[in-house]
């Protein structure tokens, strides 16, 4: 029997055992069914965006949720997992791949913390999501979960998913890149009670539909760091979810239980833009090359997504070559960045764009 | 030393040309690149497999340098490539034609190759086991508050 026919064969017997759970959703237009094993892991999808419904069909993907409180009845897989859970780096590459398990249409990985197996079969659209034991998972899992898993799944799907930001309209928005602290999560809650909407503050998924890439949201949470973030953005700094949280974690919001009329699903993307914190009061925007841009999309999304490799590095390599790109001279007075950003949408991405004509002045 | 044959080291390691940039990243290291000009031009005919004189030749086609300067400008460029761990020796060498440097342009100024490399984003790119551990250190991991309950909900 083969690992995946294995690890379904284990989550029935969770199953038999612990009951079962499901929960439907809509992500970049798949239909997505997440089962669960007992209600230990439900809330998981709270983090997921939710979407206009759409009746049910076959679902394009079924993800299967359990933990180790059971042991697999099949002696072999039992004694893989325990292997694999207490010798890992025996078992798994630099980026977590499982080194005895290749299969044709089968990604697979284990994340050593928080000790999260992830399995996705291609050739039948299944996955699987393990945790080694019951024990609480760390924050970050907890506001983007599954994030492997997808990548896996969605690759395969055309659809990329990106280290980025998104804001924008019906008619077209923009994706906002850089690293950790550079000024796109900000930017991007700066546009909740804006003309423009939220589409996500640091993970999107991106794919080329009819010629054009749009991108999808993924996660409906957000993640703020620090007291000056907090204090930046009162309206939501009110609903942090873990306000008891430990010193080197981020607050987190299911944002979209509070401002469910500023999320959008889904945009065609007019440009990428790389935030830059200048300390002037005032915001710009000046073009930049697409080599920056790379530099500031590819690295940081290669590195959150364990199992990428040549095919997201060529989508990344050709989004920025497809879009225009920008640098975004952040200014220090927030309320008026969504106006410059809306006025880039608005008074078209095609001409250069600088300082004079785009400035909130 | 200069008769040893180098190549890029894929998969590991991905390219790409962006105009007269070329930016790459080690997925194993998590380190990534950028390099102009005589620079990418060396790295991308690295990936054809060569040894020092082969590309201080290729290069001195396109550059306005003799292929001895080239040569001896080359010897810091390959060490860094090999500490980044992006070319390797090549133990068994395989047939091909003639390097042809990339472009048609002749007598370019020739600057020193160099690499910038970025190693900020290493800590991401490659699991950490240290911070599962307690002090009793791998594998006993750390204890939680709470070994039963999940947070939020």
């Amino acid at each position: 029997m083969d690992f995946a026919s294995l690890l379904s064969e284990y989550f029935d017997e969770a199953v038999e055992d612990q009951g079962l759970a499901s929960e439907c959703i809509e992500l970049a237009g798949r239909q997505i069914e997440f089962c669960f094993a007992g209600d230990r892991w439900t809330s998981l999808t709270r983090a997921l965006v939710r979407g206009a419904l759409r009746p049910w069909a076959k679902p394009d993907l079924r993800v299967m949720v359990w933990d180790g409180e059971q042991a697999p009845r099949n002696h072999v897989l039992k004694a893989y997992l325990f292997a694999l859970t207490n010798s890992f780096l025996d078992y798994i590459g630099p980026r977590g791949q499982l080194l005895d398990v290749q299969a044709p249409g089968l990604e697979a990985l284990y994340v050593p913390m928080p000790g999260l197996l992830f399995a996705v079969n291609l050739k039948n659209n299944t996955a699987f999501c393990w945790k080694r034991n019951t024990s609480q998972l760390p924050y970050w899992e907890i506001v983007s979960p599954f994030r492997p898993l997808l990548h896996c799944w969605f690759r395969a799907q055309g659809i990329q998913l990106l280290h980025a930001a998104a804001v924008g309209t019906q008619k077209g928005g923009l994706l906002l890149t850089g690293r950790g602290g550079s000024g796109k999560s900000s930017t991007a809650m700066a546009c909740l009670n804006s003309g423009l909407q939220y589409l996500c503050d640091d993970f999107c998924m991106t794919g080329l539909q009819e010629g054009v890439y749009s991108a999808f949201g993924l996660y409906a949470t957000a993640k703020l760091e620090g007291p000056e973030d907090l204090a930046r953005f009162p309206l939501i700094a009110k609903n942090v979810w873990n306000p008891d949280r430990n010193g080197d974690e981020k607050a987190a919001f299911f944002l979209q239980e509070y401002f469910p009329e500023s999320f959008i699903g889904q945009f065609p993307v007019k440009g990428i833009l790389l935030p830059v914190v200048t300390g002037r009061s005032d915001t710009y925007i000046v073009p930049c090359s697409g080599s920056r841009a790379f530099s500031a999309l590819a690295p940081s999304t290669l590195s959150h997504l364990p199992a990428s490799g040549d095919t997201d590095f060529r989508f990344l390599c050709e989004l920025p070559r497809a879009v225009p790109t920008y640098e975004l001279r952040l200014g220090t007075d927030i309320a008026r960045i969504p106006s410059v950003l809306e006025h880039l949408l608005v008074h078209g991405l095609k001409a250069v764009a600088g300082p004079e004509a785009v400035a909130a002045k | 030393m200069s008769d040893l044959c180098y190549r890029v080291n894929t998969p590991e390691v991905l390219y790409e040309m962006f105009d007269d940039e070329l930016v790459a990243i080690h997925l194993e290291t998590g380190s990534y690149h950028s390099l102009f000009a005589a620079s990418a031009d060396a790295f991308v005919l690295l990936a054809e497999e060569a040894t020092v004189p082969e590309l201080a030749h290729a290069l001195s086609q396109k550059y306005a340098a003799g292929a001895d300067q080239i040569e001896a400008a080359l010897g810091e460029f390959v060490a860094q490539l090999q500490k980044e761990n992006l070319i390797s020796v090549v133990e068994a060498r395989k047939t091909r034609g003639p390097l042809q440097v990339p472009g048609s342009e002749s007598g370019l100024p020739f600057i020193p190759p160099t690499v910038a490399a970025y190693h900020e984003l290493q800590g991401l790119f490659l699991i950490d086991p240290i911070h599962e551990v307690d002090e009793r250190g791998w594998p006993h991991e750390r204890p939680t508050d709470d070994d039963t309950a999940q947070k939020g909900g």
